[in-house]
């Protein structure tokens, strides 16, 4: 079931990324947030909704209000939500939700932190920001080790080999590097990933999403806002998905709630994974596309790697995906997935373009597959 | 000199952490549907029915999966690197995440049995695992 309204992302904004000690979160926030109002071609006053995340660095109570205080803004629409990686995804999901009740027209959607310099001062901050201490952290668990197992499963019941997980990790070294744009935008070859430092086996360094300052933003419009905008991208669908917290808590180590999200979103949009010419796949660690690609519905379950021999995911080859670089070589924030969908819908992808992209699908991931949002957007027509 | 992290466990916790200080490693199992859970809610999380009995697992599991972390979690650990951390099964059906001691990093695999060690944190004892 769906409504016939229809809804649009018609503004994106992204701060520079890697590097920004003059920035705190909430400026990378408001900085992003002004890109994409901009980007739009809207004023403040056409702003009647937000929706935004957390920080890890400065936490906030009540997030979404403290940045309309920086902005300026009283909306009639307004909330911050945290389901991990997957906040800006969902955030968009929830935008659209307000705006075909009539609460709102036009919602800002933001997700921005300042990880790399807020957490140079404690290496251990990044280590006990997530997980559990209790049953993790007690045996000196962190993210990357979760994630970490959960390739070494898929490695054991499908064959899938290091080489085929590298090969994500070369794919979004090779976009950031052809648009000269991100924080590690640098070409790597497969020998040069398995060669890296190991941090938690099977993944090593490049195959790890970067740690990053930066921001990103999304204006999501109702149809008559659209309609005004130079350049809006039809949201067509949308779906959650959500799981354990916890990895040890999944009866299948190989299968991830992105399943339903897809489901959800294509059922929604009325469109199937052959329809999606370029997918924005998150890519916290290596291993998260290869299963969120089996689970979308790309390809079969276990088949992954093999699809990524046999398509390629680069852009020019048969399936790309992080056309930007991704967590992986652009920076460590989800929704640079969501700018880069947009951009690609609207021809403006440059070095990394996709011929003919008309539909592009974007996929968050939060926590250890525990949260995910999937968004399907089509050309505006 | 800082030291591992010992569990410190919220007001629902506490009883399982206190069994481990008796080196018994528990878990609950739904008076109405028989799950078996970890995570020590009061009502079950398949069938929210309230009563549970309490199982002690006989020591005995399965690797369901690992890695070797050759970065450390925190400065308490780089002694360690490289170590081990597995998910394991116990054969009461649970499942647990812990290191593996006593063991050569590059000699586990999926679904090699082991069995449960106990090992002293500070004034905690905690559930560790080995291979047999």
């Amino acid at each position: 079931m769906h409504t016939d309204q229809r809804v649009a992302l018609t503004g994106i904004g992204e701060t520079d990324v890697g590097e920004t000690p003059e920035m705190d979160s909430m400026d990378l926030y408001a900085k992003a947030c002004l890109n994409a109002v901009e980007d739009a071609g809207l004023e403040k006053e056409d702003i009647d909704g937000v929706v935004t995340g957390y920080s890890m660095v400065d936490p906030e109570l009540m997030h979404s209000t403290s940045l309309c205080d920086r902005l300026g803004l009283r909306p009639s629409f307004s909330t911050s939500l945290k389901v991990g990686g997957a906040t800006p995804f969902v955030g968009i999901a929830h935008a659209a939700s307000g705006i075909r009740q009539g609460q709102c027209e036009n919602v800002l959607v933001a997700f921005a932190d300042n990880r790399r310099t807020g957490w140079q001062s404690s290496a251990s901050e990044f280590a006990s920001t997530t997980g559990d201490i209790e049953f993790q952290h007690t045996y000196g668990a962190m993210v990357p080790s979760f994630y970490a197992m959960l390739a070494q499963r898929h490695m054991h019941e499908y064959g899938t080999t290091a080489e085929q997980l590298a090969k994500i990790s070369v794919a979004a070294h090779n976009h950031a590097a052809l648009r000269n744009k991100g924080q590690r935008a640098r070409e790597m070859s497969v020998d040069d990933v398995r060669e890296s430092t190991m941090i938690a086996e099977p993944l090593h360094k490049p195959e790890c999403a970067l740690i990053s300052d930066c921001g990103g933003a999304v204006v999501v419009s109702g149809e008559e806002t659209a309609e005004q905008t130079d350049n809006p991208v039809e949201l067509i669908g949308y779906g959650e998905g959500h799981g354990s917290r916890y990895i040890f808590r999944r009866d299948d180590l190989t299968i991830s709630e992105a399943i339903q999200s897809g489901q959800r979103a294509f059922s929604m949009a009325e469109r199937s994974p052959s329809d999606i010419d370029v997918a924005e796949l998150y890519d916290c660690f290596a291993i998260t596309p290869l299963i969120t690609l089996e689970d979308l519905g790309f390809c079969d379950k276990g088949e992954g790697g093999t699809f990524i021999d046999e398509q390629g995911i680069r852009v020019g080859e048969g399936f790309p995906i992080n056309t930007h670089g991704g967590e992986l070589a652009f920076a460590g924030s989800g929704v640079f997935h969501i700018t880069e969908a947009v951009r690609q819908l609207r021809g403006e992808g440059g070095a990394t373009q996709v011929k003919n992209a008309e539909t592009a699908l974007a996929h968050g991931v939060g926590g250890v597959l525990s949260t995910n949002g999937t968004l399907i957007m089509e050309q505006w027509s | 000199m800082s030291t591992k992290p010992s569990p410190i466990p919220p007001k629902d916790t506490e009883w399982f952490w206190n069994r481990c200080n008796d080196e018994e490693l528990v878990v609950l199992e739904c008076d109405a549907c028989e799950s078996r859970r970890l995570l020590p809610s009061d009502s079950c999380t398949e069938c929210w029915h309230e009563e549970s009995n309490i199982i002690v697992c006989q020591g005995g599991g399965t690797i369901e999966s690992y890695t070797v972390m050759h970065y450390p979690h925190s400065q308490p650990f780089e002694g360690d690197v490289p170590y081990v951390i597995a998910i394991i099964e116990v054969d009461e059906g649970v499942r647990f995440m812990s290191n593996l001691v006593e063991c050569e990093p590059n000699t586990v695999n999926i679904g090699d049995k082991v069995e449960i060690v106990w090992e002293q944190r500070d004034d905690q004892t905690i559930y560790q695992f080995k291979p047999v």
